[in-house]
């Protein structure tokens, strides 16, 4: 996989190293959708989880995919600015996307564009801020 | 000619979340034509308690009582994952006999678990009386847990690098009494409903999970081996001791109510197999690994997966060096098996929704956090 | 029927110079005490008594605290409790609708117990039609339910309301096919005839092909006392009480006594068209009238608690598509019988 990742994005790979049977890569917003799309072609069909982690300089956004026959991982990570963070969604490859990324959007604030119903799912509506930001 | 100039209109109504039947703090809007749901929208929340939020401001040890209660049903697991995930971070080899332990607590979790399933699923369906079988049948397991670490519930049994404390003496003779008492229970079970005609009217072919929406779902567990997919965490990337037990993943093809209700009997069948045969090969040594008071892993991160009753309970660690974590994510079965449940809910009747929900077998607690 | 009872309470009054309108009105406001006392006694009975079986049978123990180790006195504690409520009538609710609802769901489930045969001398009246009064009585409560559910201003209980009058309806035809055996095969809608005919010539349950009435009947009598399998229309589970969810205190208390009533009803009443009413040998009548009536009563509380329940649609299909055509064809029979000079 790594290598066909290597093939397919290039330059675009910001970077790629195997620990264990996680695949961690780090893509630009842009490629989100290719890169996951390719993942799901290549057997990484179970999306276990979709998050966030906040290291204070940029937000991480960390994509799990999971190939269920063989248990590899790929752990696409992708950054984004601590506020106004615009992502493309991932809710047209992935079904579990759609609740995954209103989880991120209500507790860090990234927006996702493209997402069909983008609003809180934790917190009640009339929340303001988002928690998980340091 | 009457037909057409009677007019109908679809009404929107709201289950819970104060509901008997929707298993905790959650709220179901159903959109209705007649009896037949049209549409479904879970709303959540109503248990949020900002967990994984909390876990920034503890240590690694601090930390660990507060997974129990997530998915309070089956503490252990959470507790596994997490543990699992520190321990990576950190190298830990934990001892063998803390190893066989943790196993034996899992799987007696599994089996709690599932016998509030039994409970609550034959209760919705108003067969009462099954609901108080399988909770005094539960009561046996609280029973030793509270022998073993003194809690029932939110037992805490793991700590970063193995087990709280050893088992007490009585525990394994009791522990074999129990593995040896439940298989006949669970007949008993199979009686009053599996094999009664209601039951199966009630829940065969009902609420129809195709394997590609439970993979586009992220479903794990009964969920999605009730829809004939053969995925067990334990098996897919095996951890404590799992590699070295004999069990079967239990499947059922039928997408159906029915098959995930029988892929739970099936696995508190084999988690008594599991028990039994760790409480035999019990290796002797330590229960717990030196750690030191201080835990401090190193920079980086971990996911650690665990064969929770309900599915994959994941728990991802990001660590900078410090004392406490910089982030901790719970990776909860339930939240993908609720939003999958609109998928499972379209088209069926108002009367199908309560066993629906139940099928699926989701902890508020998990969901929300 | 009455052993002369009514007779010689008539002429002791009509005796003192009493006018006959009179004395017959207090003669029928005696009746209806009695009717009224023994129902409520009965029914305090009753939920003791389904308290008690249900927790045997789940491994509990039920009320033993109020009134003694057996907890004799649980249901009227409960029914005071009830009773202290505060009067709730919902906003939005329509008031007369609402608070009349009750009193028509509670009132047929008295009515029907005049015709009642408790021993050879204990019924109230026996009305020549007897049966017909039953069944015509029996449908009064249907139009109370669907106030209780409209009246509330409250969608679960419309819902709950729908739902019970479709169910009751439904089986309203196998039971009163049921019925129609027997009164074909007695020869009469007189209660006091079907049971002359059961002590002549033995239980109608045990003369070939009443048993078929008699299955259909208890199963026909389980959905229309809304009992498991067939509770959907209240299924707490589901519909949170369906139909009475916002009825509290007294105005609850009806519906609950009105149910609980009901079953009773149905179960004397199966004891007297097919087990033989108070037939039997040794004992009083009255006493083998209860016993058999409590028989069957056990049996349906049995079948509650082990048993799931049935969604609305499979209800109504059974009723539809199992059990009017078995009631057909237990009437077909039970015709073919007689005309053959078999009954």
């Amino acid at each position: 996989m790594m290598e066909l990742l290597q093939k397919e994005l290039g330059e675009a790979l910001q970077a790629c190293e195997q620990v264990g049977k996680e695949l961690r890569i780090r893509v630009t917003p842009q490629q989100l959708v290719p890169v996951t799309r390719l993942c799901k072609q290549h057997g990484y069909t179970y999306p276990c989880d979709i998050t966030a982690v906040d290291m204070r300089t940029e937000l991480v956004l960390v994509y799990r995919l999971i190939a269920p026959d063989s248990g590899e991982q790929v752990v696409v990570k992708v950054g984004a600015p601590r506020s106004g963070a615009r992502i493309p969604t991932v809710s047209g490859v992935y079904g579990a996307a759609e609740w995954l990324e209103r989880e991120v959007y209500d507790l860090f604030g990234v927006r996702f564009e493209g997402h069909p119903d983008l609003r809180r799912i934790l917190l009640t509506d009339d929340w303001e801020g988002h928690p998980l930001l340091k | 000619m009457l037909q057409s100039s009677v007019r109908t209109e679809q009404v929107t109504l709201n289950m819970g979340p104060q509901h008997p039947s929707t298993h905790g703090v959650l709220r179901l809007e159903l959109v209705l034509d007649g009896e037949v749901v049209v549409d479904a929208r879970p709303v959540i929340g109503y248990l949020h308690r900002g967990v994984e939020k909390i876990g920034e401001a503890r240590t690694y040890p601090q930390f660990l009582p507060y997974t129990d209660r997530i998915d309070y049903l089956s503490a252990a697991s959470n507790n596994g994952a997490y543990v699992q995930a520190v321990e990576k971070l950190m190298g830990v080899e934990v001892p063998d006999r803390a190893k066989y332990l943790r196993v034996i607590a899992l799987e007696l979790n599994r089996i709690a678990s599932h016998l509030v399933f039994i409970a609550t699923f034959a209760n919705d369906l108003a067969a009462t009386t099954v609901f108080l079988y399988a909770i005094r049948e539960r009561e046996l397991i609280m029973d030793l847990f509270e022998m073993w670490v003194g809690a029932r519930l939110t037992q805490s049994t793991f700590r970063i690098g193995g087990v709280t404390e050893d088992i007490p003496e009585e525990f394994l003779p009791k522990a074999r009494e129990f593995c040896a008492l439940l298989p006949k229970r669970l007949e008993e079970y199979d009686r009053l409903l599996t094999g009664n005609r209601i039951f199966e009217a009630r829940t065969r072919g009902v609420g129809i999970l195709p394997p590609e929406v439970a993979w586009d779902y992220a479903c794990s567990g009964p969920t999605l081996r009730g829809s004939g997919v053969s995925f067990d965490v334990r098996r897919a990337e095996p951890y404590e001791a799992y590699d070295q037990v004999d069990f079967e993943v239990v499947t059922h093809p039928a997408c159906d109510c029915l098959g995930r209700y029988l892929v739970r009997m099936g696995e508190m069948r084999e988690s008594v197999r599991i028990i039994a045969q760790c409480v035999d090969r019990l290796p002797q040594g330590e229960v717990r690994a030196k750690v030191g008071r201080v835990v401090k892993p190193p920079a980086g991160e971990a996911y650690g997966r665990v064969e929770s009753p309900r599915g994959e309970f994941g728990c991802y660690v990001v660590s900078d060096g410090g004392t406490s974590p910089v982030r901790v994510r719970l990776r909860a079965p339930s939240f993908f098996h609720l939003a999958a449940l609109p998928q499972m809910l379209r088209g069926w009747k108002m009367g199908d929704v309560v066993a629906i929900l139940g099928s699926i077998d989701i902890v508020l607690g998990e969901v929300d956090r | 029927m009455n052993g002369g009872a009514s007779e010689r309470v008539f002429a002791f009054l009509t005796g003192y110079g009493v006018p006959e309108w009179i004395a017959s009105a207090v003669w029928m406001l005696l009746m209806a005490i009695a009717v009224i006392v023994f129902v409520l006694l009965t029914v305090l009975i009753l939920v003791w008594l389904e308290r008690k079986i249900s927790a045997d049978m789940q491994s509990r123990v039920g009320p033993n605290r109020t009134g003694g180790r057996f907890g004799l006195l649980q249901t009227m504690a409960d029914a005071l409790k009830l009773l202290m409520k505060e009067d709730l009538v919902p906003r939005g609710a329509d008031r007369a609708v609402f608070i009349l609802a009750p009193f028509l769901v509670f009132v047929p489930a008295l009515l029907v117990f005049l015709v009642v045969p408790f021993s050879d001398k204990w019924m109230v009246k026996d009305l020549n039609l007897g049966v017909l009064f039953v069944i015509a009585v029996s449908a009064f409560p249907v139009i109370g339910l669907i106030m209780a559910g409209w009246g509330s201003n409250n969608k679960y209980a419309v819902l709950g309301a729908m739902r019970a009058v479709a169910q009751l309806m439904s089986y309203e035809i196998p039971l009163v096919l049921a019925m129609v055996c027997v009164v074909v095969a007695a020869g009469s809608l007189k209660v006091g005839d079907i049971v002359a005919a059961q002590v002549d010539g033995g239980w109608f349950v045990t003369r070939f092909p009443l048993q078929l009435a008699f299955l259909v009947y208890m199963i026909a009598a389980m959905a229309e006392v809304n009992r498991v399998p067939f509770d959907l229309p209240e299924a707490e589970s589901e519909l949170v009480a369906g139909y009475f969810v916002e009825y509290s205190g007294m105005r609850f208390a009806l519906f609950f006594l009105a149910e609980f009533a009901h079953l009773f009803f149905v179960s004397a009443f199966a004891t007297t068209l097919f087990l033989g009413a108070w037939a039997g040998p040794g004992l009083p009548p009255v006493v083998w009238f209860l016993a058999k009536t409590y028989a069957v009563i056990i049996v349906i509380m049995w079948i509650r608690w082990t048993v799931p329940r049935l969604r609305i649609d499979q209800i109504m299909s059974f009723a539809w598509k199992l059990l009017v055509p078995a009631s057909l064809l237990a009437v077909a029979l039970t015709g073919a019988a007689v005309v053959y000079g078999k009954l």
